[in-house]
């Protein structure tokens, strides 16, 4: 895997976990 | 670079227009007369006054030397005038103060502001606490605790609708003007609670430096206390739909005698006009009563000619569910519509309206226009389709 | 579309260059290019066609408000307008113009031969027209476009018809495109700068939108979170806004701000890396303090994490969370402000011309300085209290982003133009451009903090009379604006067409690498071999 594709995996896990994290969170929070 | 000069002729012209707008833009200036906040009627407002003026003056001097620097740079550095580039590009010393400095004028700001933050929270022991309710679009106020309690109306826009269409000329509290305007006692602690049947709203008296959003569901607070006698107009502030513009507030702020004495008479009139749902009402009573009920709450998208503005307005005059079985309309009037479990700008009105003022919008309805069922919908009937 | 890049130089001719451009001609090319010139040029022409239909919208806004009374467009529509001059202008306009000029930038000013990853640089262009498209369909949807102002609070945005679920869906494919490219744009300054090209010798331009990007991967995402959680709340039964379902309407204007408080510097960034090149070309002296500004830049992407509720002071926070948010927002005054200094220490003691890029430079020190001092006043609570949601506002931001980020914009078509396509545009007409719109932004905007002060809220079809002549000037101004910027298409394009030849080296001060090492206007391909950097 080359470089500049871990590069961009890694900031593409960051975007999707805290697009993921955020409803989740409320979700679970919120009872619903 | 030397630009090229443009033909005389265009400069010519230019220059013209420009003098004409600047004429304009001055003329205007000279006309329009709202340059600062509002003047104050509390203590809390001249304190905000007070602050601004300060920080405006701070800023307009730091701005100023910052800025006669660039302008001093812009004459004198200039390569036209020979000028020729030193080479510097660091100067730890200078880069500390000019970090620093700002850092000290930031505390030097942030401190009477602090003072008054902490004072305009503090909405204990309150003289007289009034409950706000945010609807669209018009506002509902509660006397809940202190003199006055249990006067409870509905505040609405009163300009009429000629003059928003520009079919008569505006009144000079244009837009700003209500029915029943909001009535507190001078030098005393009000208390607002606010709070909203729909969509968030914002309640707001520039003079008196008190605004707090009315938020569906939950219930915030602010504080002020009038210094002076007088009437004190403002508009909502929380973009809460299509008559957003269109909602004022109005304080009008008494003598203490004045005060008891519009407390009196509120109190007789609600009992007198106390609407008695088990009265059975006669079809035209209700119909003339309904029409008022119309202009305030439904002209703004059905229209008075009932013909709505499709697809986003319905029309009302040949309109299925008011002229189809009663129960259905009752229960549209009482709880909105709601669009595959999607609420739509048809909020309901079981809130706003009692169930005499609801019958008589619906009989309304029911014998206006094309519409002729002939039906009077009582009261009792609207009551007993309540949730 | 295939006349903007002329490769080798020459007017044009008639001349079929297409073999050189990737093996497609016309349309085709531009469809399926992954070269940053050509998607650079992709997004700055896509940025000013959605910059003229924002405008348009912001046209109709003020003809309404000439006058108080209703006159053309009925509130709902005014509404519809006011919403969708906001989108369109934060995500269609100047966010894609500061994505065009790094594409085109940032390979050639770090010796790459172009960005980390070409194919997925297309896609994220091509998500703008469709996301673009979405936005404008929804007026002619039942119901119309959403009238709920760009910031589409809840509880409102559940009212609205299927215009709303088209802009939502809208929002998440610009998210995604913003994103894309951030990850592209952080991996190519990360991974792919020439041999000698350490990350404190890039041109500031390279750092601005390398923390930029950052910041558009952590807060793009949130958005995202916030507008599916209104579309759940709409369609799917969920009441994460809706009090009734023991939602909260509050916590939406939590997350929307956790995003919406970034991204204002995610616009602004970019706007003074350009600014940051322009400024000691005209000076003929290299940028003061160049590590302080790489400090202050990243103090103020992180320090603009902690501040957000304060666009929400009046919604009835305790104490508490007012002061925290008041002091740290005025603590990003100090990185602003070192910034600010910085650049005039660059000016000073320089050797000044004034060429149309350094105009709009200096306008923008000036102005942007000027809305960040509004933006002080702003942050003060009690002062706030009295402003939230007025004029006030919509003044500082629009200094803030139209006479900071746009002039910004300008300074750098301006300075960027000769070495994008090998021509001069005319000087007379640039210096026109600058000052038509200098004065009808200022006509336009500044009478707006009055509006405020006096009491005017926000997003109102209509209006008592006391704000009637601040109005009118207000609306006269815009009018003049939004005239002048046909000017700028006009002289834009006699460049491209029959601009005199650009020299080597047209500004005398530009030490970049794309001004160093290559020739004007820049190859198709270029730093295929890394330059070698002393």
């Amino acid at each position: 895997m080359s470089r500049n594709l871990k590069t961009a995996l890694l900031l593409a896990l960051v975007s999707l976990s805290t697009f993921v994290g955020i409803i989740a969170k409320y979700w679970f929070l919120n009872g619903k | 670079m030397k630009a090229c000069k443009p033909a005389r002729g265009i400069a010519t012209r230019a220059a013209q227009a420009f003098a004409a707008l600047s004429g304009w833009a001055i003329s205007g200036l000279a006309l329009a007369a709202e340059w600062n906040l509002r003047p104050a009627g509390s203590k809390v407002a001249g304190d905000i006054h007070d602050l601004h003026e300060y920080v405006m003056i701070l800023c307009t001097v730091i701005f100023v030397g910052v800025f006669s620097f660039m302008f001093y740079s812009v004459y004198a550095h200039r390569k036209s005038k020979g000028h020729n580039a030193a080479q510097f590009h660091e100067n730890t010393t200078v880069e500390i103060l000019w970090t620093v400095i700002p850092a000290i004028i930031l505390v030097i700001i942030a401190l009477p502001a602090t003072r008054v933050v902490i004072a305009q929270k503090d909405t204990s022991n309150p003289d007289l606490t009034i409950k706000v309710t945010g609807y669209q679009w018009k506002w509902g106020y509660d006397y809940v605790k202190g003199e006055g309690e249990g006067i409870s109306f509905i505040s609405t826009l009163a300009t009429p609708r000629e003059q928003i269409e520009n079919r008569a000329p505006k009144g000079e509290n244009y837009l700003l003007e209500v029915d029943n305007e909001l009535v507190v006692p001078v030098g005393k602690k009000i208390r607002v609670l606010t709070t909203a049947g729909d969509v968030i709203h914002s309640w707001w008296v520039p003079a008196f430096g008190a605004k707090q959003d009315a938020i569906p569901g939950f219930i915030r607070d602010l504080w002020f206390r009038p210094e002076a006698t007088g009437t004190f107009r403002s508009q909502c502030v929380e973009l809460c739909g299509k008559e957003h513009g269109f909602m004022p507030i109005v304080v009008r702020v008494v003598s203490q005698e004045d005060y008891s004495k519009w407390v009196g008479e509120k109190m007789k009139l609600i009992a007198a006009a106390a609407d008695d749902p088990n009265k059975q009402y006669a079809l035209e009573e209700l119909r003339k009563r309904g029409e008022q009920v119309y202009a305030k709450n439904c002209v703004a998208c059905h229209q008075p000619t009932g013909k709505g503005a499709p697809p986003a307005f319905p029309p009302l005059d040949g309109s299925k569910v008011v002229l189809g079985p009663k129960e259905e309309q009752i229960r549209t009037e009482l709880n909105g519509v709601v669009k595959n479990g999607t609420p739509t700008a048809m909020v309901g009105f079981g809130n706003q309206l009692n169930d005499v003022e609801l019958a008589a919008v619906i009989t309304y309805t029911r014998n206006s226009w094309s519409n002729k069922t002939g039906e009077a919908i009582q009261p009792a009937e609207v009551k007993a389709l309540r949730k | 579309m295939s006349a903007v890049i002329d490769t080798h130089g020459h007017a044009h001719d008639g001349h079929d260059h297409h073999d050189h451009h990737g093996g497609y001609g016309g349309v085709l090319r531009w469809i399926t290019t992954t070269n940053h010139k050509d998607i650079g040029t992709l997004y700055l022409w896509f940025s000013f066609i959605m910059f003229m239909v924002g405008g348009t919208m912001a046209m109709a806004i003020r003809l309404e408000l000439f006058q108080p009374g209703i006159q053309f467009f009925n509130p709902d529509l005014f509404n519809q307008f006011t919403t969708m001059h906001g989108l369109i202008m934060v995500f269609g306009a100047i966010m894609p113009a500061f994505v065009g000029f790094a594409n085109w930038q940032i390979p050639m000013m770090i010796g790459a031969p172009d960005m980390a990853f070409a194919r997925l640089n297309n896609w994220s262009f091509w998500l703008l027209p469709f996301a673009a498209s979405l936005l404008v369909i929804s007026f002619f949807t039942p119901g119309g476009a959403p009238g709920v102002g760009w910031t589409m609070y809840a509880p409102l945005t559940v009212q609205m018809g299927v215009g709303m679920d088209l802009t939502i869906f809208a929002v998440h494919l610009l998210g995604m495109s913003s994103i894309l490219g951030s990850i592209n744009i952080i991996t190519t300054i990360l991974n792919m700068r020439a041999p000698g090209m350490t990350l404190m010798r890039m041109p500031l331009f390279c750092w601005t939108w390398l923390i930029t990007a950052y910041l558009l991967v952590a807060a793009m995402p949130v958005l995202a979170g916030a507008v599916t959680m209104s579309l759940t709340d709409r369609h799917f039964g969920t009441s994460f806004f809706n009090a009734a379902g023991g939602g909260d309407p509050v916590l939406y204007q939590h997350i929307f701000w956790f995003f919406g408080h970034p991204e204002v510097y995610i616009i602004a960034l970019p706007a003074f890396g350009v600014v940051s090149q322009v400024i000691p070309a005209f000076s003929r002296k290299p940028l003061f303090g160049y590590a302080s500004m790489v400090y202050a830049t990243s103090a103020i992407a992180i320090l603009s994490f902690i501040v957000w509720a304060h666009h929400m002071y009046t919604v009835g926070m305790p104490v508490q969370g007012q002061l925290f948010f008041m002091y740290a927002t005025t603590l990003i005054a100090i990185p602003t402000g070192v910034k600010v200094f910085n650049w005039v220490a660059t000016m000073w003691k320089g050797s000044l011309t004034f060429e149309t890029p350094m105009l709009f430079a200096i306008g923008f020190l000036f102005l942007f300085t000027l809305g960040g001092f509004t933006g002080l006043v702003l942050s003060l609570v009690p002062i706030d209290i009295q402003l939230h949601d007025t004029y006030y506002v919509v003044a500082h931001f629009h200094y803030v982003m139209v006479a900071g980020a746009l002039f910004a914009a300008f300074a750098g078509i301006y300075f960027w133009l000769p070495k994008w396509t090998g021509r001069m545009y005319d000087e007379t007409l640039g210096k026109w451009h600058f000052w038509l719109t200098m004065i009808f932004f200022n006509i336009t905007f500044f009478v707006q903090h009055f509006l405020g002060l006096a009491g005017m809220p926000r997003r109102i079809p209509d209006y008592p009379l006391i704000f009637e002549s601040w109005n009118k000037i207000s609306s006269i101004g815009a009018f003049g604006f939004g005239l002048s910027q046909l000017l700028f298409l006009y002289l834009v394009l006699k460049a491209i067409r029959s601009g005199e030849k650009a020299p080597e080296k047209p500004w005398e001060g530009a030490d970049s690498l794309e001004w160093t090492h290559l020739p004007t206007p820049a190859p198709y391909h270029s730093f295929e071999t890394p330059p070698v950097l002393k």
